[in-house]
């Protein structure tokens, strides 16, 4: 058999994982009517064709995970809305992101914001009380430091118990 | 003689039915269990026993005296109790020493992949029925005689053909709530897929009902009352105030002609305009006119001008009193509004339109006299698209989930009648899937294709933006090259999808049919009795049963008509037993179960202060018997002792009771 | 749909006093546009109405970056936020973004209504002695506009009619899921935002692509900037058109896509496209302006001695606007 051979091999993996739940199991009633790739705006700009997402998924497509056009998604949810399936477009993206996280396909530039989360509690964080953003909030009258994890450094340590507890670290190691 | 009844033997027949029960239940097993349940004489199984050679099987067994009652275990009663039945009756026993236990829908079926579970179901349904078997009590059906008149509901193909075939046998009484007979057909332009002209296949039949010596036309009539005997109701009608005498009337037109008042035209689709003294359409039949009461301000022009005094302002509604044997009803359907899919823009862009709108534009008798013309700017359209299921293959509240079925053909057509009155156009579908099932359908798709360079885009709509010169973008996915398009058109039509009456809960309340969880009304079988209502004599047809297109229609008219013929040609019709009586000596006279009965059954015994079932309304559903506080009222074949041998049979029924 | 007509009916009685909200701030409100903490934190103390902080408050966390990472953690930290709400003995919880209404509404629907998950989030918060009791209701500011003060009463609050020409942009995750946001609207048809802006005196302008998504959420921002960038692109282009005073928001991280994205956007421009700068405000800022406040006190200021921060396009013309608009006690006057 010639190498280069592109044939597809038709695979329940995802489909079946997606089916634990009962939410996410109507993906396979999909009659790919193209309506979520209809009002996708990430549609109108990017390579993202949720219909196809979701034949790929269904016949356990590997590139479903591998390639980049599930981040394309901005989560707007008018596909969840207007499915006619009532399929939850949007949450299957979601679910697939995750799985293909598992199989470490993780975004580079999402990186930098999970280390901020998992070491500041902040996704987007101050930058410490002499930054330029709490010079700012001195101006607007506020607290240098807002009243938030920033301030609390047990609330700090209450955050990395949890996510210990979790496993987080040892699943997504960015602290 | 001795005073105890004889201990009933009873024969069970488990049925393989080939292999949808002797898969999953093992076929020896419970014929070995179901010789030990008490009362049980023999106990037998068989490939088929709805064949010739499994009711042989019971007859047999009959004859030799060995049983007295059956059970058969197979599937469900609504498929073959009639069956089994005739083979007691040719046999001379009592029908009603017959139960049969739906092994098949209740345990094989829906556990396919649990064959223990559907064993243990299996044997609880043998069980219970030997044990309601053992209790049953003969019983006789009562005959009535049949009316041998017919009251067909609704006016349109539908409902007139099925009058035309009735009524060179009988007496026929045709009820239409609008002005005139046609219904929707006849405001069609063409029809697919022979693209003959509605109104040529249509307006002879309506005159044809309106001469024919049998027919009682009531048009602008509704039904009050029905009274639901079974082969005699009792039906009243009641047929509005025209305010125009219809002996007189000649149909000249003077009245409409002076009219002052000018309202939207419903047969139109509101597109075009109508006076309020009018007929629908010129070939509306009954050709006379009437005077729509909610709009006419009384300045009573149309008097003046009536040279044969028709005009009468004091005439009244009349309401008729009529007794059939039988009722077709061909109520029809309704059409889906999809101003709430607000994405589509429909009343909120003037030249978003819904296909019955386009099928008067393109009609030669439509407001435009078949000019298609955008409502913007009444110009005509030089590209328009077609969106397929709106309000169709939806599961969404308010949306419909099933196919409505004539939406891709009626496309089709309308399609390649704007290509062929406007060759140099573009059009557009935009569909999920083209089902083009019927005969000739496929081929017309294909010539829509070929021929007239019709665009068949597969995917859908999401989005339509409206330009400041009424031109619309609309945005959706070509599912095919998985690109998303962004074209512009003048017009855009809604396919919408077909849905039951707004109104049919009510005409069901009237003649006591079921509905389906779509909202249309429920045949008796979905295969077997197409045009069977649950209620014995009352048929329905066309499209209030579900959607469906001419052919069909007319292929269930004729299909009910011939039931109906069926039911009232002996003269006289059977009375299923199953009816409740009140026993006067216990019955405290509280009349509560009066109000609760849906068929009206119930009536009052002032002589005696009990109530009193009578038994050919009756349908048997019970309410009654367990709305009674003193327990005064039985149902035959579902008596209090009969049902709950039943329960007690299930010995695990207490420790249930008690473990929960 | 009851439920929340219910819920309407039984806040909309409540005088101000009796209203009290813990304060959920986020990330990018705190961190990087503390103008919209001020107008809040300011209009909320003028109409006397309870803000508590929510002290030790991570980040929701953010539901198109994280939920998509890793559910568990989504769960966790939102649960632990929704508890310190409960904690300060408020049954309200108050957040000013889509963004966190989203992540906080779907965990608090999660915790009541899926009784694995809340056993499992409950398992992991026990480690730190905390526990979900569901006492808690997250609240969108748009939805304590409309709902807790509704909009006779913000009518009323109106001292300076602005009359202003704006364009809403109702964002995401405050529309959808349908099923589990609190306006009972159609996201095809919300109408919540643009009664609010016309009680309080300015106009609603109607633009294309109105209903659509700025672009910034999902992590698309965050994992492919110009992507993003192009729907924002395409939703100013429309606004253009129609002309208007500025941008009005009820999510900062649609702010900031906006505010900031105009900069960005221009490498995207056509050749001779004009470059985009139209105001973008918070909805408690142009409430706080109908009020009669001052705009410092809004936070409507650029300082000129910081570089790179928030705003990003100027006021000054809209503020120019606002400056000619008397109160309307003094046109009465007249």
């Amino acid at each position: 058999m010639p190498q280069d051979q592109k044939l597809l091999k038709y695979s329940s993996e995802y489909s079946d994982e997606l089916s634990l739940d009962d939410e996410l199991k109507k993906i396979r009633s999909c009659i790919q009517c193209g309506m979520c790739s209809a009002v996708c705006p990430s549609g109108s700009f990017t390579a993202l064709v949720t219909r196809k997402i979701m034949r790929k998924a269904l016949a356990g497509d590997h590139s479903v995970l591998s390639g980049p056009e599930i981040w394309y998604c901005s989560t707007c949810f008018n596909c969840y809305e207007r499915c006619p399936r009532t399929i939850p477009v949007t949450n299957v993206i979601l679910r697939l992101r995750n799985m293909a996280v598992r199989e470490g396909y993780l975004p580079d530039n999402l990186k930098s914001v999970i280390k901020n989360l998992a070491n500041t509690g902040h996704a987007v964080p101050l930058g410490g009380p002499d930054s330029k953003w709490a010079k700012l909030r001195e101006l607007h009258k506020l607290k240098k430091v807002p009243p938030t994890v920033h301030s609390f450094p047990e609330a700090l340590d209450e955050l990395f118990t949890l996510l210990d507890k979790i496993k987080f670290n040892a699943r997504i190691p960015y602290r | 003689m001795s005073l105890e009844r004889p201990k009933p033997r009873v024969a069970v027949y488990i049925c393989h039915c080939g292999k949808n029960i002797a898969d999953v239940i093992d076929m020896d097993e419970i014929t070995e269990y179901a010789k030990h349940i008490p009362n049980v004489a023999l106990a037998k199984n068989y490939k088929f026993m709805c064949s010739n050679a499994g009711q042989d099987l019971i007859a047999e067994d009959l004859k030799s005296g060995k049983v007295d009652r059956v059970v058969v275990a197979a599937c469900s009663p609504l498929m073959h109790e009639e069956t089994y039945r005739r083979v007691l009756r040719e046999n001379n026993f009592n029908e009603f020493f017959f139960e049969q236990a739906n092994i098949r829908e209740h345990a094989s079926w829906v556990n396919l992949r649990d064959h223990k579970g559907a064993m243990e179901i299996a044997k609880d349904h043998v069980k219970m029925a030997v044990a309601k078997v053992s209790n049953d009590r003969p019983l006789i059906r009562q005959k009535v005689e049949v009316t041998q008149e017919a009251l067909i509901v609704g006016a349109g193909i539908t409902g007139m053909f099925a009058t035309l075939d009735l009524a060179n046998k009988y007496k026929v009484h045709l009820v239409e709530r609008t002005p005139t007979i046609g219904g929707h057909m006849a405001q069609l332009d063409k029809t697919f897929p022979t693209m003959d002209c509605s109104a040529c296949i249509t307006t002879p039949k309506m005159v044809e009902v309106g001469r024919h010596p049998n027919i009682n036309l009531l048009t602008y009539s509704e039904i009050e009352n029905v009274d639901l005997n079974v082969g005699n109701f009792e039906v009243q009608v009641r047929k509005k105030s025209r305010r125009i005498n219809h002996l007189i009337c000649t149909g000249c037109g003077a009245c409409g002609e002076v009219c002052p008042i000018t309202v939207p035209n419903e047969f139109d689709y509101n597109m075009g305009y109508r006076r309020a003294a009018y007929v629908p359409f010129p070939q509306a039949i009954p050709a006379q006119y009437t005077i729509d009461i909610k709009n006419c301000i009384e300045c009573k022009l149309c008097v003046d001008a009536c040279e044969v005094n028709a005009i009468d302002f004091n005439q009244e509604d009349e309401i008729i009193d009529l007794k059939v044997g039988s009722i077709i009803i061909a109520t029809g359907n309704d059409i889906f509004d999809p101003s709430k899919l607000y994405r589509y823009g429909y009343q909120k862009y003037k030249n978003v339109l819904i296909a019955i709108e386009m099928e008067r534009l393109l009609s030669s008798t439509g407001p435009t006299l078949g000019k298609v013309i955008k409502p913007s700017d009444h110009k005509t359209p030089k590209r328009i698209g077609f969106l397929q299921c709106v309000g169709s293959r939806d599961f969404h509240e308010g949306t419909h989930k099933y196919c409505s079925r004539v939406c891709c053909m009626y496309a089709i057509k309308q399609a390649r009648q704007f290509k062929e009155k406007y060759p140099d156009s573009e059009v557009f579908i935009f569909y999920i899937d083209m089902r083009t099932f019927g005969k000739g359908y496929e081929e017309f798709y294909e010539i829509a294709a070929r021929e007239y360079g019709i665009n068949f885009i597969r995917g859908r709509i999401g989005e339509v933006f409206e330009n400041n010169d009424g031109s619309l973008i609309i945005r959706g996915s070509d599912t095919l090259l998985a690109e998303k398009y962004e074209i512009e058109v003048d017009m855009l039509i809604l396919s919408t999808a077909i849905e039951a009456r707004k109104d049919a809960d009510e005409v069901s309340r009237f003649f006591g049919v079921q509905f389906s969880e779509d909202g249309f009304f429920m045949e008796a079988h979905p295969k077997l009795k197409p045009v069977d209502s649950l209620s014995p004599g009352i048929f329905i047809a066309g499209t209030c049963q579900a959607p469906r297109d001419i052919p069909d229609a007319v292929a269930q008219a004729k299909a009910a008509a011939s039931s109906a013929d069926n039911f009232m040609f002996s003269g006289e019709v059977e009375i299923e037993p199953y009816y409740s009586m009140v026993q006067p000596e216990i019955c405290s006279g509280c009349r509560s179960c009066i109000p609760l009965c849906p068929y009206d059954a119930i009536s009052f015994d002032e002589t005696t202060n009990t109530a009193d079932i009578n038994a050919i309304k009756c349908k048997g559903c019970g309410v009654c018997v367990a709305s009674c506080p003193s327990n005064a009222i039985i149902q035959n074949h579902f008596t209090r002792n009969q049902i709950l041998s039943e329960v007690r049979a299930l010995k695990p029924w207490e420790n249930y009771i008690k473990e929960n | 749909m009851t439920e929340i007509k219910e819920k309407k009916e039984e806040l909309i009685e409540k005088p101000f006093s009796d209203l009290k909200y813990s304060l959920y701030l986020g990330c990018v409100i705190p961190n990087r546009y503390p103008m919209i903490e001020r107008a809040s934190r300011f209009v909320f103390d003028k109409l006397g109405i309870e803000i508590i902080d929510m002290n030790g408050a991570t980040c929701c966390p953010a539901p198109g970056v994280f939920r998509s990472v890793d559910k568990a953690l989504w769960l966790t930290l939102g649960a632990r936020n929704l508890t310190i709400a409960q904690n300060n003995n408020t049954t309200e919880l108050l957040t000013l973004c889509n963004g966190c209404f989203g992540t906080l509404h779907e965990v608090e629907h999660e915790m009541k209504s899926n009784p694995e998950i809340n056993k499992r989030i409950n398992e992991v918060l026990a480690e730190k002695n905390l526990h979900f009791d569901g006492s808690v209701n997250v609240r969108q500011v748009m939805d304590v506009l409309y709902f807790d003060i509704g909009l006779e009463r913000l009518k009323s609050l109106v001292k300076r009619t602005l009359n202003l020409r704006t364009a809403i942009h109702y964002g995401c995750h405050i529309l959808k899921p349908a099923t589990t946001q609190l306006f009972g609207q159609d996201p095809d048809n919300p109408t919540f935002f643009d009664e609010v802006v016309e009680a309080i005196g300015s106009k609603s302008i109607d633009y294309r692509e109105k209903l659509m998504c700025c672009g910034a959420g999902g992590s698309l921002r965050t994992g492919f900037k110009d992507s993003s960038l192009q729907y924002t692109l395409a939703k100013l282009r429309e606004i253009r058109k129609v002309g208007v005073d500025c941008i009005v928001v009820c999510c900062p991280f649609c702010h900031l896509q906006f505010d900031l994205g105009q900069v960005e956007v221009s490498k995207l421009l056509d050749e001779g496209e004009e470059e985009f700068r139209i105001p973008v405000i918070f909805i408690t800022q142009l409430l706080g302006l109908a009020m009669g406040y001052e705009p410092e006190d809004l936070g409507m200021i650029k300082p000129t001695e910081l570089k790179g921060i928030s705003p990003f396009i100027s006021f000054d013309p809209l503020l120019k606007k606002i400056e000619s608009i008397p109160l309307d006690e003094a046109k009465r006057d007249k």
